[in-house]
């Protein structure tokens, strides 16, 4: 399908005198359309990549927020925008998540939107209680086996949804979702021994672990936490398949000419690795990681077809 | 407490903070001088302001709005002979007698003494009982949230004027009007009708903005209330050593009626003023004078509306029942900057909580300096006609709306809203109880359904938690207390905050 696509773009793309398209790219205004309203840290990170590609570049890049249906407003402008480049989508993995959960998006995910690159990766933490009688995921799992496990979340569909049902898929157990309109009500639960884990993003879940109201079990993640160093990776507790990095990247209209594409991705690249990106993104609980239009593009339709399948197996759906 | 008391000033003197508090207050003395604009409007247009700033410095600046009307509200009340706000209804009976006698400025220099004195002590007594709350904080998981917001659901009845069955059914048009959007616990779309721009739910203010700020214009601009009247000049400011004499037992018996009042779930600032102004003329010493200029007459119900103003502080922030529909507003303010009300907002939010609290006795020193000094500026401002205020409201609003989503469809949305909010004026239902179901409703099924969910589908858990049975009782003892005839005129009383 991906390889369907490309072929398709570049036939479309040979048609057109490209060369000096990409070449001149960008002489005009830039548009970073951000489907959230200001504030949070997809708004963060996606100014701070808007504010150093117009540097960058020499050029002018603004930033509009389209807030509304999860992110499905500001992506559907995107989606329906001139495929030219100068309308980019900056998203969060929620839109991976989202293609899994929402059938009546007024978009394709997978069509109509073409993956150009990763702005930034962020981790997340399993933590439980203190009334749960596991020091580690090997102790969750034989808990898991003996009782009912409840783990929270933030609503149907949600990142957090995703990481606890994918982390109980794997390791082959039952658990059972808890929604919270937000992860810091999930969290005092837990602190109140009515609500046995979660898993969730490392900065929110930080300040709890510090005061030790709950105890972390393992980073979601390939590598270990900065600002947890101690707690091992479910790859160290053999759980590989378990791994769930939340990003944030850059998408525009399907049918941009490659070159473009290719163009926006080496700035993106360029911007978020420097040693000041990184420190920016570790205040944001996130760090860099470069990818190449190809990778990226692997990258979120393999999320896709993975959520989509977790979410038939556990009914996970907007209805 | 003390401690506490001490993270609160740490957080509520910062430059910003104080701040806040100051554009707080003007606006409140502000909105109260002018009659026609009240509080309950200009909160809601303001909620949108306060996005971008941080929760603390939004609440400080609503409350401030809040309990400065009450003072702005007695200026015009003494010298225009209108109640500024509904609050100062009762000041106006001897309030501009003592203002037609020519010492309009000892009264409003009383009602300022008074409205200062009491709302330190308010502000104590709301420190003092929210430690002991903060607690059983804890405790509170779903079963018991559910509990306690069908005591605040039942109690939202006895908010309203009018028949019980119009306020159900006010609260259930509120119920679903807040289920509109995508369910939490089965990601089932609601009341969506195909519109992507439902998908997240109404946001708060258009409701708000809509019902409570479009409805008023429309409102006054219907009934011609527009025109003002003439006003005393105020002069002379100092009371004698005389009058300080006779208000002092007045204001001390003001502020413990208002305390009192100001906890209860339903009441509100005006019926805190009437029972103050009733005992005055029961147990006042100079209780003839009442009614023709005594300084009674000002001093008690000036102290107890602020007292209840600083106490109503207490159910909204610890546990999250509003005792009246400002005090809803502001539970909807902390719910948009992501504060989940309840007596857990002590222990995850110790600053914001005790940052506000302090700000309130803050705030009430800068009412004194705005109000003595400046009253003849602030009199000015009862010379602007309403047609040149209403369109710069209007104006202000939309902005307001259209800042909070981007989104011209919840432009739309309000003046919607606007229009029910005027029907519902016509049709004398009261839209208080409305507001009360949009914000509690979502949080009632959501945490029925999770206190279920943990509980594997066992409904005594409900009973058998002993914090929820209480609440359950007790919505009980609301339901038979308010269809006794007594609680029904109460009722309507308390319906005119």
């Amino acid at each position: 399908m991906t390889l369907m696509k490309t072929l398709l773009a570049a036939a479309l793309a040979a048609t057109l005198p490209l060369g000096a398209v990409a070449q001149d790219f960008p002489d005009d205004t830039v548009t970073v359309v951000i489907p959230f309203t200001p504030g949070g840290s997809n708004d963060t990170i996606g100014r701070y990549l808007a504010e150093n590609l117009a540097k960058h570049w020499d050029s002018t890049v603004v930033v509009e927020n389209k807030p509304g249906a999860g992110s499905a407003i500001g992506s559907a402008y995107v989606a329906n925008a001139e495929p030219n480049g100068y309308t980019l989508l900056f998203v969060s993995a929620t839109f991976t998540t989202n293609a899994a959960t929402q059938p009546n998006l007024p978009f394709d995910p997978v069509e109509d939107l073409q993956p150009i690159g990763m702005g930034a990766v962020g981790q997340f933490v399993a933590v439980a209680g203190n009334h749960v009688e596991a020091e580690n995921l090997a102790d969750l799992i034989e808990t898991a086996k003996s009782r009912k496990v409840f783990y929270g979340t933030t609503g149907v569909g949600s990142s957090t949804h995703f990481a606890g049902a994918l982390l109980a898929d794997v390791a082959g157990i039952e658990m059972e979702p808890v929604h919270y309109p937000g992860g810091t009500d999930a969290l005092l639960d837990i602190a109140g021994g009515r609500l046995d884990m979660y898993v969730g993003s490392v900065p929110q879940v930080l300040s709890s672990v510090q005061a030790g109201t709950v105890k972390p079990l393992a980073v979601t993640s390939e590598t270990r936490s900065k600002a947890l160093p101690d707690v091992p990776t479910v790859v160290e507790e053999g759980l590989e398949e378990a791994v769930f990095d939340i990003w944030w990247g850059v998408f525009t209209a399907s049918g941009t000419p490659p070159e473009v594409v290719e163009k926006i991705n080496a700035g993106i690249n360029a911007v978020m690795t420097t040693p000041e990106a990184e420190a920016f993104l570790a205040k944001q609980g996130a760090m860099p990681r470069a990818m190449s239009v190809e990778a990226f593009t692997d990258h979120v339709h393999a999320e896709i077809a993975k959520w989509r399948k977790l979410a038939t197996q556990h009914d996970i759906r907007v209805k | 407490m003390l401690a506490n008391l001490m993270i609160g000033f740490d957080a509520a003197l910062s430059l910003q903070n104080v701040l806040y508090a100051l554009m707080g207050c003007t606006l409140g003395t502000l909105i109260g001088i002018l009659p026609g604009l009240g509080p309950l409007a200009t909160i809601s247009m303001l909620l949108p302001f306060t996005y971008g700033i941080d929760p603390l410095g939004a609440l400080i600046m609503l409350a401030g709005i809040y309990y400065g009307a009450a003072y702005g509200g007695s200026t015009t009340a003494i010298l225009v002979n209108l109640p500024g706000e509904t609050s100062s209804v009762v000041t106006i009976i001897d309030g501009y007698q003592m203002a037609r006698r020519g010492r309009a400025g000892v009264a409003i220099a009383t009602a300022a003494i008074a409205s200062f004195s009491a709302g330190c002590v308010g502000t104590i007594v709301v420190a003092a009982f929210a430690a002991p709350l903060a607690t059983v904080a804890y405790r509170f998981g779903a079963a018991e949230y559910f509990s306690l917001m069908v005591v605040g659901l039942i109690g939202a009845v006895s908010l309203s004027s009018g028949s019980i069955p119009k306020a159900i059914g006010m609260i259930l048009v509120g119920v679903i009007l807040g289920c509109v959007g995508t369910d939490l616990n089965s990601g089932t779309l609601r009341f969506t009708f195909g519109q992507p721009h439902l998908w997240e739910g109404l946001e708060f203010i258009v409701l708000a903005v809509g019902v409570f700020a479009f409805g008023e214009i429309i409102q006054t601009l219907t009934s011609g209330e527009t025109q003002h009247q003439d006003v005393i000049p105020a002069d002379h400011l100092m009371p004698s050593r005389r009058d300080f004499r006779r208000m002092t037992p007045s204001i001390m018996r003001g502020t413990a009626i208002g305390s009192m009042v100001g906890v209860l779930p339903g009441a509100g600032l005006s019926i805190a003023s009437f029972f103050s102004y009733a005992l005055e003329k029961k147990v006042s010493r100079h209780r003839a004078e009442m009614g023709s200029g005594a300084i009674e007459g000002v001093a008690g119900p000036e102290a107890a509306n602020n007292a209840a103003a600083q106490t109503a502080f207490i159910p909204t922030l610890s546990l999250g029942i509003p005792g009246s529909p400002t005090m809803a507003l502001m539970l909807g303010a902390m719910v948009m900057h992501n504060i989940q009300p309840g007596p857990r907002v002590m222990t995850s939010n110790p600053d914001l909580f005790w940052g506000l609290i302090v700000s309130m006795l803050i705030g009430n020193l800068m009412l004194v300096i705005l109000n003595l000094p400046l009253v003849g500026l602030w009199v000015r401002l009862l010379k602007i006609p309403y047609r040149a205020l209403f369109p710069a409201i209007l104006l202000f609003c939309c902005m307001g709306v259209y800042a909070a989503q981007f989104s011209t469809f919840d432009i739309m949305l309000a003046a919607g809203f606007g229009l029910a909010g005027f029907l519902f004026k016509k049709l004398d239902c009261d839209p208080a109880p409305m507001i009360l179901g949009f914000v509690l409703g979502p949080m009632l099924e959501e945490n029925f359904r999770r206190a279920l969910v943990l509980s594997e589908g066992d409904f005594s858990v409900f009973v058998r938690e002993p914090i929820s049975a209480t609440f359950l009782a007790l919505a009980v003892l609301i339901l038979v207390l308010s269809a006794l005839p007594r609680g029904r005129q109460r009722r309507s009383l308390i319906a005119e905050e």
